[in-house]
């Protein structure tokens, strides 16, 4: 999301104005920090550290759980710098407060793989204040100087004389202490949870495999009714009449709740609601874009494309069209991506109680801020009067940023009186998504006399995706910044470069999905540079370690891969494909190995090299490459949604096709650790494994695809082959 | 006559039975010599035929190892797979999602003893000839007879699931009394195959 | 309304309700078992599955009136004395992530390492046929393999 420059800088808010900043706030409003932390049991020595009084430290987790790991590795980093005692610890959901901002857009949410790469600074000085006070506690019960004491695994210990405090009988009088305005944290070598290899079990597993973790769909409240939901049959269409008598006297029916652009019928269970919401009769008036489909919306960017008005240049180096018009040897092509829902695995839900008093939110969100302010002005109420409780998350890949179903939620328990849970079904949330939009990339690319290029010029139509997670709006005509990720600021040396951006306007709702603007423009990037190494007639693999050759950071990456795939080494009849990023603040090169059986693809192996600087919890970051990888496979093979009269046709996961277990294939992953800063994870798995594919799939078969899904193009594994 | 069979709320469905071309091979049937009883079982062949060929048998007697389903006959999702025993493989039977009747709310088809034919049986891609053939060797199919080939085509609870099959799915283009007739007529004559 | 009586997880059960109603929901929403989940409500996800008289049923399609008599095995009830062994490999192999559709996984496995007790890489391929959207599938695999080793 962010350019190298900007993230040094946050680097440097981060570690130092905004982190006192927070520090400070958390001291002088303990109670606004700790209204809603009923968990926070004992005393608070800040708003991310409690301690009981037997030794038990309550670690409050900013972000929302949803397969990332965060609240092991979040609350290990605190951890760690406190010198808990790690069994003594438990982890809490944050409230949504102040305190647990992202230290540079002020705007609590989880996403775009900012959890630790944006907290890491401020945790750390988090912990390690803490830690520095209750030495100082225990440096008042013991008469010796501070700097005689050592903090470690729940105790402070007196090494002189041996006597030792532990945390729980320091932890009221350490809540007195000055808060140090620069605590020391600990360097690197003395990390005892996180780094070096280290992966801690995570805390969220065995609930997780003993069914007994609680997602939003899980929650249950006191006098609590269920709700289903129909939105119109085209997107953006709204109610004309609902026929209430329709439903009358179906049993358990409490009422019906009319939305504007969608029908829901509280009853006493789900079901219910469900049976009811089928027989309700409900006339609709159709959407703004009417009966559009995938033909008009072709249309839509073409047009975009050949029109010189809605332009925005989002890069520009040297002078790319001028090189391009006195080339020599000009590559030209277009990349497209297609419209993606998100579907995770627990569909959109949310429960809300909304009474007299206030309004209570147990809900699966990545958007803790956003649901907090949307509820505030959907029922007119004061943001402090929202309490958000938040679940495990079955999934968010972006989705749940946004509040709309907790929105539904509010207004069905306005309606009924009573607790509400809102459940979307598949179809609902197929059918009624914000999509992550359709990219229309056109590259030129001039290839100088060296065979690399010499100039490279993106035009790039897409929809804005960032609009709707935005706390600031974002115009039509401007560049949307995460919409051009990885057409810009690339690492590839190339002299003239430029990419220009038209926000096309459409009838279906945009947003983000994992991966952001990195996942459609890798494919567009990385199967340029793949068709560009092979019009210049050399390798792929040492096109690109030119094209990186001052980046010692990357080359290290993509040199590793390189080895671990044993390029230019495939066995007989096999074939690898590579692409690289630089996304999230990480580096990733992925190698996909694959040979061609009976015209279909058997994809034999990927390798992922990560450079993320740092790897705090070793496992955990291979689960998420290589659960990326998968992710990634879905988009590439399989994954899309099309439209028909003004709705998408893919309504369930037999439409919108994913990979199952047959298609993965063995995964190799490893990391390197040089570059300076903590970079992101969750998002990078998936980034090059559309253009690793297509570029294998034109070694093993010299037909280049531009345009994803593969299958659509007729590309089949040999397991889709047999569904396809 | 053909819209009979049509569930309700998939008249839209029915219309787009080939009805014409239907109304013409039966009547052209019944223009025939009704004295040559072998023409007159093959003309009701080729009117059980076009029953054995619909989605609503085909997809269940699939020669490989993967049914296919619904009215485009795509291969089953899932990743469904026979088994050893024509009911799937372990964790994956046919009952793991279908039950002894249809679950409409859900597009989940049922009816008892879900399965999938023999492979023996299997007809896909086959020709009416070929079909017929597979159809009477009492080495495929289960060491039937015509009478108990007639009787398990017209009173088998599976088969007889073809004429409700639930929402969204089309029956076959016979009624069932028309297939009892067909089917009476062909035994009639000796259960005569086509080329 | 109908009245339909099942054994539970070894204990009676009765439920008085449509006869339409997905096991699912009677599960989650009257019998207050949630370990079970709701994916796609069509059969097609696998994170509903559970046991029915020792087969694998994804409950979600699978109505109240098919399960009279029957007896219905959740996650909640899997093993009886603490956990599974694909329990306790799926903690091993630390295989969720979001981990919604985990129990629907290990439902799927327990049916088929019941009855193949040595399952080959192509029979787990073939029976576990459940969506991941995070993509554990790898790691499902080899905690399936090492459930099954001696």
């Amino acid at each position: 999301m962010l350019a190298e420059s900007q993230l040094s800088r946050r680097d440097v808010i981060n570690g130092l104005a905004a982190g006192a900043v927070v520090l400070v706030a958390g001291r002088l409003a303990p109670t606004q920090v700790f209204a809603q932390a009923a968990a926070a049991a004992g005393t608070a020595l800040n708003a991310w550290v409690a301690i009981a009084p037997d030794g038990i430290v309550t670690l409050q987790c900013a972000h929302s759980e949803m397969g990332q790991g965060i609240m092991t590795t979040f609350a290990a980093i605190i951890a760690d710098e406190l010198e808990a005692d790690w069994s003594k610890c438990e982890v809490v959901f944050s409230p949504v407060a102040p305190a647990y901002r992202h230290p540079v857009y002020n705007w609590q949410f989880t996403g775009n793989a900012e959890s630790i790469r944006s907290y890491h600074a401020l945790i750390r000085k988090m912990g390690a204040a803490a830690r520095e006070m209750l030495i100082a506690a225990a440096a008042d019960r013991m008469r010796v100087p501070p700097s005689d004491l050592a903090a470690r695994e729940g105790s402070v210990r007196h090494p002189g004389s041996g006597r030792t405090l532990g945390y729980g009988e320091l932890a009221a009088a350490a809540a007195g202490k000055p808060v140090p305005a620069e605590p020391r944290v600990k360097p690197e070598s003395e990390w005892r949870l996180v780094g070096g290899g280290r992966s801690l079990p995570r805390r969220d597993i065995p609930a997780k495999v003993e069914g007994s973790a609680i997602f939003g769909i899980d929650v249950k409240v006191p006098g609590m009714v269920y709700a289903a939901i129909a939105s119109a049959p085209t997107l953006g269409g709204k109610i004309a009449n609902v026929d209430r008598a329709s439903v009358a006297g179906t049993a358990g029916v409490l009422a019906v709740v009319p939305l504007d652009y969608a029908v829901a019928v509280v009853a006493e269970h789900y079901w219910q609601a469900r049976l009811a919401l089928e027989k309700l009769k409900v006339t609709w008036q159709p959407g703004p874009g009417g009966s559009f489909d995938d033909a008009n919306l072709a249309a839509m960017y073409a047009a975009a494309f050949a029109s010189d008005a809605g332009w925005a240049t989002a890069e520009a180096h040297g002078d790319a069209p001028v090189t391009l018009s006195s080339a020599q040897r000009v590559i030209e092509a277009e990349y497209r991506s297609p419209w993606l829902s998100h579907a995770p695995m627990e569909p959109m839900n949310a429960t809300v109680s909304v009474t007299s008093d206030g309004v209570t939110v147990w809900a699966p969100t990545q958007g803790m801020q956003m649901t907090q302010i949307v509820l505030a002005k959907v029922l007119n109420v004061a943001p402090e009067k929202i309490t958000v409780h938040r679940t495990f998350l079955g999934g968010g890949f972006g989705r749940r940023l946004l509040a709309d179903f907790v929105a539904q939620a509010a207004l069905c328990s306005k309606a009924a009186g009573r607790p509400v849970k809102l459940i979307w079904s598949r179809e609902e949330d197929i059918g009624r998504d914000w999509y992550r939009p359709a990219f229309l990339d056109h590259a030129r690319a001039a290839l100088g006399p060296d065979g690399l290029p010499a100039a490279i010029h993106h035009r790039l139509v897409a929809p804005s995706i960032l609009a709707p997670v935005s706390p600031v709006p974002v115009e039509p005509g401007t560049v949307d910044g995460l919409a051009v990720e990885s057409l810009v600021e690339h690492p590839y040396k190339i002299a003239n470069r430029r990419t220009d951006y038209h926000m096309l306007q459409v009838p279906i709702p945009t947003m983000v999905l994992r991966t952001t603007g990195h996942g459609p423009n890798n494919f567009a990037l990385e199967s340029l540079i793949d068709e560009l190494a092979h019009a210049a007639g050399q390798d792929p693999y040492q096109y690109r370690r030119r094209l990186l050759a001052e980046n010692a950071a990357a080359l290290a990456v993509v040199d590793r891969a390189a080895a671990l795939a044993g390029w230019g080494k495939a066995e007989a009849g096999r074939v690898h494909g590579m692409a690289f990023a630089d996304c999230f603040g990480s580096y990733l090169c992925q190698v996909a190995e694959l040979s061609v059986i009976d015209g279909a693809i058997k994809l034999h192996k990927m390798v992922s090299v990560c450079d993320p600087g740092r790897v705090l919890d070793r496992v955990n970051a291979t689960s998420l490459i290589e659960g990326g990888v998968v992710w990634g496979l879905s988009a590439a093979l399989y994954s899309a949604v099309t439209f028909a009269n003004g709705h998408v046709r893919e309504r369930n996961f037999d439409g919108f096709r994913v990979v199952t277990l047959p298609d993965t294939p063995e995964l190799v992953t490893d990391f390197l650790q040089n570059r300076p800063a903590i970079g992101g994870l969750g998002e990078v798995g998936p980034v090059c494994v559309p253009a690793a594919l297509a570029n294998a799939v034109f070694a093993a078969t010299g037909r280049r695809v531009r345009s994803l899904p593969l299958a659509r193009e007729g590309v089949f594994t040999i397991y889709g082959k047999t569904f396809s | 006559m053909f819209a009979r069979g049509c569930h309700v709320g998939v008249g839209r469905l029915c219309l787009t039975l080939p009805v014409a071309a239907i109304v013409a091979m039966v009547s052209g049937a019944a223009a025939q010599d009704a004295k040559d009883p072998r023409s007159v079982a093959l003309a009701a062949y080729d009117r059980i035929a076009t029953v054995l060929q619909s989605p609503r048998c085909i997809n269940c007697h699939p020669r490989g190892d993967r049914p296919t389903q619904a009215d485009d006959r795509h291969v089953h999702g899932m990743n469904v797979q026979r088994g050893a025993d024509n009911t799937g493989v372990a964790a994956m039977r046919c009952s793991t999602c279908h039950q002894a009747h249809n679950n409409d709310l859900a597009g989940v088809p049922g009816a008892p003893h879900w399965h999938l034919a023999p492979r023996s049986m299997g007809w896909a891609g086959l020709s009416k000839g070929e079909q017929c053939r597979v159809l009477l060797d009492p080495r495929n199919n289960g060491g039937r007879g015509v009478p108990e080939l007639v009787a398990h085509m017209t009173g088998d609870a599976l088969v007889l699931w073809a004429w409700s099959p639930g929402r969204g799915r089309m029956p076959p283009p016979l009624s069932i009394e028309e297939m009892k007739i067909a089917l009476e007529q062909w035994a009639a004559a000796g259960a005569p195959c086509p080329e | 309304m109908a009245k339909f009586t099942f054994t539970l997880n070894g204990a009676p059960a009765t439920v008085d309700i449509d006869p339409s109603t997905p096991l699912l929901w009677v599960l989650r929403d009257h019998l207050g078992l949630t370990g079970t989940k709701f994916g796609c409500g069509a059969a097609q996800c696998g994170a509903c599955t559970v046991h029915v008289d020792g087969e694998a049923v994804r409950s979600c399609v699978y109505t109240i009136d098919s399960v009279e008599g029957a007896a219905v095995t959740t996650i909640e009830g899997l093993s009886k004395d603490g956990l599974h062994r694909l329990q306790k490999a799926w903690i091993e192999h630390q295989v969720p992530q979001c981990g919604y559709c985990q129990p629907g996984f290990i439902m799927a496995a327990a049916a088929l390492i019941a009855q193949q007790p040595k399952p080959s890489d192509a029979d787990i391929e073939a029976s576990i046929t459940n969506i991941c959207r995070c993509g554990t599938y790898a790691r499902i695999k080899q905690a399936i393999r090492s459930a099954v080793m001696p």
